[in-house]
């Protein structure tokens, strides 16, 4: 990515596949945090992706559903932490995809993914048996 | 701040005339520089307005070229549609955007972006 490059934050980021360094598909583009700063004349920056079901059910409704969703988690899993947050620190490239320079298992995108492999497919008889 | 608080969200001016909805924000790679050793991303204005399909598909912009019959469509549909620095909006509260908009009004997208994105000013 060259210093000066113009996008435009819809159009060509949110819901972008996020890959990891490995190639590997590591989520979705769902929101993106901006963070103010000191100078209140300056521009927000851009500095984290947010990826995670829970940052989708708060672009599509933010004041409802999100918020709903958002309660029932915190009351249902007190360590929830909110989203998936990745640092745009880790960014190396945005085209058609937006490629990481970390492994997605740093990530904690797959919290869901990795519950119902836990608590649903794991208690399957014959699960535990790896594939092939 | 989100993405998701400014887009989609009706924006109005102060004195409460509807300009539409925000469509899209405008990213420039000018902001300090991150642990990646690369430039952050600074917002520095938004595109506003009553008609959000061809926006989304950026077809208002110019590099989208085609076809053409598309592009004269959503560029005639979507010809009310603005852009507003950061520095015009004056609030975001309860899913509501107030813009402080200047005396000669705010420039038009299709204006200022329809040949190049290099010619729009922050």
């Amino acid at each position: 990515m060259g210093v000066g490059r113009e996008l435009w934050a819809a159009l060509s980021l949110l819901d972008r596949q996020l890959v990891d360094m490995d190639g590997i598909l590591a989520g979705k583009v769902d929101d993106l945090e901006l963070d103010h700063p000191a100078d209140p004349d300056g521009l927000p920056i851009v500095t984290s992706i947010l990826s995670g079901p829970g940052v989708l059910s708060h672009r599509m409704s933010p004041r409802v559903v999100g918020r709903l969703i958002d309660s029932w988690r915190r009351r249902r899993h007190p360590e929830y932490s909110g989203p998936a947050r990745i640092s745009f620190g880790v960014v190396k490239e945005i085209g058609i995809n937006v490629e990481l320079t970390v492994p997605r298992s740093d990530l904690c995108v797959s919290r869901l993914e990795d519950r119902v492999r836990d608590r649903i497919i794991g208690r399957i008889p014959g699960s535990r048996r790896g594939a092939g | 701040v989100r993405l998701s608080d400014l887009v989609e969200k009706p924006v109005y001016d102060q004195a409460g005339r509807s300009l539409g909805q925000i469509h899209d924000a405008r990213l420039i790679q000018d902001g300090p520089v991150l642990s990646s050793g690369m430039a952050s991303f600074r917002l520095h204005g938004v595109i506003a307005g009553n008609m959000a399909f061809g926006t989304r598909l950026g077809f208002d912009r110019g590099d989208v070229r085609g076809p053409f019959l598309f592009k004269w469509l959503f560029r005639f549909l979507g010809r009310n549609a603005v852009y507003i620095t950061w520095g015009q909006i004056a609030s975001i509260e309860g899913g509501r955007i107030v813009v402080v908009e200047p005396s000669g009004g705010f420039p038009k997208v299709r204006d200022m972006l329809g040949g190049s994105e290099a010619t729009v000013t922050a």
